[in-house]
């Protein structure tokens, strides 16, 4: 038994998975320690592999859209997208990049989609990044039982498969599902499977209009320089999985471009609005900040929803009051409501001074203000499963 | 190198998933590997006319770029340097994920117990899927070296797994 035996022995039991049989037991007792090594390292870079799998398609639109900047000719500003009418205003998304340091419970992302034009062809189709939680404006376009098409201007079709879990809700409340519509807007909140759905747990509708014009090839820049006088409407907000990146959807009266901005940015807009989604925003220098990152300043407009009569996903700011295990009880401009953490609610905990640990020992929460977006409660009446808690310091004289 | 949209397609379909292990296994998220990753081929795109064909070979001179960048990523997060990235990637994953994220945590702490060169042939050979002949010339040694390197390699390794009691419990004990 010499290395060079040992080595050769070796290479030969990777190749075919099987010792080979002339290998003696002193030997074979030398390789399958060694094989149950490599065993292990082959099991984890399957793993990773499904990952790279995973993020291919958005990293390759990344590159297209990059090669497609780099042979633009000298865009000296950010580049502007004609849209076709109302509907043209109303979509797309991305995923995002933040860059501060947040203290997070339950790790929710806000929306990763992507423009995905595979190399070589000209139709649009969609990204999503699996497992996120997402939040998107779109249309009706199909009804096949229990899948939706929702028709976005500029992500295209998205898929969503909605449950005995969505709540389906409109102007007027609760709505059965079977009721849906095409032409129909809505909003729908959900996290991405792995089929690139959106298995939704909330679709709102507003009253309905007539379909939008559809946008076969919508290539929305991103923002790599500081510009100033960008002022827009938010009209996709993304989180990353881990919370530490973000991107949103500014869209102008001519023109929309993705803009990556600190978390910080994301947590004031949520305070400074009762939604997310429709915020007027002013892009800000990101001084301080890793290169194309920005922060934004919310305006003090009212949200531009563009949906007519749209009931925009709860959002709601207030005093926790009690907290009871994942139920916390907010006391708001407009009476008490009722707030339902689950698994993957994302609570930032900002400047409120808190830690992990204060969250966990349970009523540390109590007496803080805290801004909140999610989803309707069907089992409460002004309930709201949250998707997102920044939680902010406590009010001078607070409630508790 | 001409900047060919097509032939940069055939780039980034080939190497992608290449270049996003090697930053993945030195990052502690999917996502910042893909950023990474994707910024890769970015600049790679952007030096196209500095890339020399009689040089190495582009799918080593992405990794060289994806190892900057790396490099460059982990100072701006005021980490300690890419020798303890490693570390940073342990720090990753909650302990509560699925059992593969701990068989990862355990290979991390191992490789680091590994020298520079063992860590090398087993990214090359085992989670970058190289054949010992690229493993050679990417490293610039014999084949019989490299088959000596890795077998020393993976029994270094074993030895650690099993001092974590990996081997009965499946994961660090």
């Amino acid at each position: 038994m010499t290395p060079e035996r040992l080595d050769s022995l070796l290479q030969r039991a990777l190749e075919t998975g099987t010792i080979p049989s002339d290998a003696t037991p002193e030997e074979r007792a030398e390789l399958v320690p060694v094989l149950g090594a490599a065993g292990s390292l082959r099991l984890n870079a399957a793993q990773v592999d499904s990952e790279a799998s995973a993020s291919m398609p958005t990293a390759r639109a990344r590159f297209q859209r990059h090669i497609a900047d780099q042979r633009a000719p000298a865009p000296a500003t950010p580049a502007v997208v004609r849209r076709s009418g109302l509907w043209a205003n109303v979509l797309a998304g991305r995923r995002l990049a933040f860059a501060t340091s947040i203290a997070a419970i339950g790790l929710v992302a806000i929306l990763a989609l992507v423009i995905v034009q595979p190399f070589g062809t000209v139709e649009t189709a969609s990204a999503l990044t699996v497992d996120d939680y997402v939040q998107v404006q779109g249309v009706v376009a199909g009804i096949d039982g229990n899948k939706v098409t929702v028709q976005s201007s500029e992500l295209g079709n998205l898929e969503v498969a909605l449950s005995d879990l969505t709540s389906v809700t409109d102007e007027s409340g609760a709505r059965e599902a079977s009721s849906l519509k095409p032409g129909e807007p809505v909003v729908v909140g959900g996290v991405v499977t792995a089929k690139r759905a959106i298995a939704a747990s909330a679709l709102a509708v507003a009253r309905p209009q007539a379909a939008p014009t559809p946008v076969a090839n919508a290539n929305v820049p991103v923002l790599k320089r500081f510009k100033e006088g960008l002022e827009g409407t938010v009209r996709l907000v993304s989180l990353s999985p881990d919370g530490q990146r973000a991107r949103v959807l500014v869209v102008m009266p001519n023109s929309s471009i993705f803009v990556d901005v600190d978390r910080a940015s994301i947590d004031a807009l949520l305070a400074a609005n009762p939604a997310l989604l429709g915020a007027r925003v002013r892009v800000g220098a990101g001084d301080g900040l890793p290169g194309a990152v920005f922060r934004l300043q919310p305006l003090n407009q009212l949200p531009d929803t563009g949906l007519s009569g749209q009931p925009q996903f709860q959002n709601i700011r207030g005093v926790v009051v009690e907290r009871k295990a994942l139920t916390l009880r907010v006391k708001t401009d407009r009476g008490e409501a009722t707030v339902l953490i689950r698994a993957g609610t994302s609570i930032s905990l900002g400047q409120s001074g808190l830690t992990l640990d204060d969250i966990r020992s349970g009523q540390a929460l109590v007496g803080h203000e805290i801004a909140v977006a999610g989803n309707p409660d069907r089992t409460a009446p002004r309930g709201i499963v949250a998707e997102i808690i920044v939680v902010l310091p406590k009010p001078k004289g607070g409630t508790n | 190198m001409q900047r060919e949209a097509a032939a940069w397609e055939q780039i980034f379909e080939l190497h992608y998933r290449r270049v996003f292990a090697f930053v993945r296994y030195r990052l502690r998220s999917a996502e910042e590997a893909e950023d990474i990753a994707s910024q890769a081929f970015e600049v790679a795109y952007a030096r196209a006319e500095h890339f020399d064909y009689r040089g190495a070979p582009i799918g080593a001179w992405l990794m060289g770029i994806a190892r900057n960048l790396v490099r460059d990523h982990i100072k701006k997060l005021g980490r300690r340097g890419i020798d303890d990235e490693f570390d940073d990637s342990l720090e990753v994953s909650a302990p509560d994920e699925v059992d593969v994220v701990g068989l990862r945590r355990d290979l991390l702490v191992a490789m680091q117990t590994l020298t520079g060169d063992q860590r090398e042939v087993l990214e090359f050979r085992f989670l970058l899927d190289r054949s010992v002949a690229e493993t050679a010339v990417l490293m610039n040694r014999s084949e019989d070296a490299v088959k000596n390197l890795q077998r020393r390699a993976l029994a270094a390794m074993q030895r650690v797994l099993a001092g974590e009691g990996y081997g009965a419990a499946g994961g660090v004990t």
